[in-house]
């Protein structure tokens, strides 16, 4: 297959990805906003105040059971690696990484060309190290059985979550040094 | 070549790549990478290391912060927050000569309350404002000078993302430094406007003036910027106060800067998708080079190089402020060509030792503020230096008819202005110091 044909192939999957990491990233957003509401509305509830003049207010809140969620901050560490990745992809797409162009800028076409290659086969080459060195770290939690503190969910769940995103990372950096080379596309 | 010597030629080579266009996160992964082999004679220890710091490196809660930001700003980009905070800058100042520009940068500060990022800010100010002031007859390079610099307010006015990462790499608190950076932005607004007027006063014919707005008008243009005030107090004030956490915080700001973009019917065709893939591409950006200084201050470290050149700092006899002047022209440097972020995260492991080791007559806790508040400051100015500084493509781009000469001639002053102000930081901590 062609680099070009290629690159029309990865490139949904690449957005959906990325939209799927923002769509996480919502969920995240949710999450944390119920537990802070939760933990001030706990608070306003055991406060002096509201024990003198909203007794009954305080005493609803108290009963009710709302209070922050205590494993928040849990899933939104075990969340935002795979959260991560999933960005990852997309920006080696859209070439949003940050660099500098102001000197290459003013180099002849082929020089130019010879750099992207160069630049694109050193993400694909560390994308896909940084793949293998997940999947071995998933390994390694899976074996070990570590859950989570408070939830008790396994760990290598999330692992396994950020290798989608590595892996098409470094397939996405590969296809765009191919077509660097092949079709001798000006960058 | 002993390990201390590797350390010290790993960052030469390091710029080598990053001005051969290599992506900074990548270059300084390799670099790191690379390093370690060399220093322990094997790539072993490296690998296994990256089992767990490929995942570990972005499993942390405060970084949440960081992505949380970067959806609000766009969020807040979508919901047309921007056009409501020119509409009330100007119709408050917009009737003085230079009013325009002078509004458009107050409307840049309030962006900055609600969005971190200075890029951002600049585009989505630029949008709005640059064609007003076209209409209105201001001359292109005062009104492409003035958003440039007015962009660079987004990360100098709490919540930054520059200050988070700040805040994390030399474990300081990130409630003090948000709080610290109101005033120095404040002095950055009145800064840039005052460079406005001295413009004008060399180019008189640059700007126009025309009938002030009635006050009734002026006061209805000011509701409409409430959401703004409600979600900074929300954010700044509740993360200050202690009554939420860091992250917590950009989570509510997130929440309702996105429920003001669906009231206002900003996420509707689209505009959710485009907020979503937007944070999504910033995000994987921000957070590769954040792995790649990891990984290359880790060898870095290794290397024991961030503490020989803090020690040879000390032992060398210069004063403090000859060692300060140093790391922040070093900053105005380096910032010329790269942009804020990757700077700070390549250089303030190796500078923070140094800056410890220095006495400025502060308590630890303050001259740490005080250090953060400055490099803050420094390195955005490389975002409006000529030849290019960043926001200058960004506005450049968006207005597309101002030759980039006028622009750099006018942004001189604005340059001048930011100078001023790091004199003035320096001279007076106390600035930087407000609310500790």
């Amino acid at each position: 297959m062609s680099p070009r044909a290629t690159h029309r192939l990865i490139a949904p999957p690449v957005r959906a990805l990325a939209l799927l990491g923002g769509v996480g990233l919502l969920a995240l957003v949710a999450m944390v906003c119920v537990s802070a509401v939760g933990a001030l509305a706990l608070k306003f509830a055991t406060s002096a105040w509201a024990g003198a003049h909203a007794a009954g207010l305080a005493r609803a809140i108290l009963d009710s059971g709302i209070g922050p969620f205590k494993a928040s901050f849990e899933i939104v560490e075990h969340a935002l690696p795979p959260i991560v990745f999933a960005c990852l992809p997309l920006v080696q797409l859209r070439r949003a990484h940050a660099q500098v162009d102001v000197f290459v800028q003013r180099l002849p076409s082929p020089a130019r060309r010879v750099l992207e290659l160069v630049w694109q086969a050193l993400a694909a080459f560390l994308l896909a190290v940084i793949a293998w060195r997940l999947e071995a770290g998933m390994q390694s939690k899976m074996r070990a059985g570590d859950t989570t503190f408070l939830l008790h969910l396994p760990v290598w769940w999330a692992y396994a979550a950020c290798l989608p995103g590595a892996a098409l990372g470094a397939l996405t950096a590969a296809t765009l040094g191919l077509r660097a080379v092949l079709e001798g596309r000006d960058v | 070549m002993s390990d201390l010597a590797l350390g010290l030629w790993s960052f030469p080579l390091l710029l080598v790549l990053i001005a051969l266009r290599a992506p900074i996160g990548f270059a300084m992964l390799a670099v790191g990478a690379g390093g370690l082999w060399l220093v322990t004679g094997s790539p072993n220890m490296w690998l296994a290391k990256m089992k767990n710091e490929s995942f570990s490196t972005f499993a942390n809660y405060d970084l949440a912060v960081v992505p949380l930001f970067l959806l609000m700003g766009q969020f807040a980009t979508q919901g047309g927050l921007s056009r409501a905070l020119f509409r009330a800058a100007e119709a408050w100042i917009g009737h003085r000569k230079g009013g325009l520009a002078m509004a458009a940068i107050g409307a840049c500060a309030g962006f900055g309350a609600i969005c971190g990022s200075s890029l951002a800010t600049a585009a989505t100010m630029g949008r709005v404002a640059l064609p007003e002031m076209r209409r209105a007859g201001y001359a292109g390079g005062l009104s492409t000078a003035a958003l440039a610099a007015g962009g660079t307010l987004g990360i100098l006015i709490p919540p930054s993302v520059v200050l988070v990462i700040f805040a994390m790499l030399t474990e300081q608190n990130i409630a003090r430094l948000f709080a610290a950076a109101v005033l120095p932005g404040l002095l950055a607004v009145a800064g840039y406007m005052l460079a406005v007027r001295l413009y004008l006063i060399r180019n008189p014919e640059a700007a126009t003036a025309h009938a002030p707005l009635p006050y009734g008008a002026r006061l209805r243009a000011l509701v409409g910027v409430w959401p703004v005030l409600a979600i900074f107090a929300t954010v700044v004030g509740g993360i200050y106060g202690g009554v939420v956490s860091p992250t917590e915080g950009a989570a509510l700001g997130a929440g309702a800067t996105g429920l003001v973009a669906a009231l206002q019917g900003g996420l509707r065709g689209g505009g959710l998708w485009r907020a979503l893939i937007a944070t999504a591409e910033t995000t994987g950006m921000v957070f590769l080079i954040i792995l790649g200084a990891a990984v290359y201050n880790g060898f870095l470290g290794f290397t024991r190089l961030p503490q020989e050149i803090a020690e040879l700092v000390t032992g060398f006899g210069v004063g403090p402020w000859a060692v300060l002047a140093l790391i922040l022209v070093i900053y105005l440097i380096l910032g010329c060509f790269m942009d804020s972020l990757s700077m700070i995260l390549l250089t303030i492991p190796t500078f923070w030792p140094i800056f410890q080791g220095l006495d400025f007559g502060l308590s630890p806790e303050q001259a740490g503020i005080w250090f953060g508040i400055l490099v803050l400051i420094t390195v955005e100015v490389g975002l409006i230096t000529p030849p290019v500084g960043l926001n200058l493509f960004v506005i450049g781009a968006l207005d597309g008819r101002t030759p980039a000469s006028a622009t750099w001639r006018a942004v001189i002053w604005f340059v001048g202005a930011d100078l001023l102000r790091i004199a003035l930081i320096l001279a007076l901590p106390a600035i930087a110091l407000v609310g500790l």
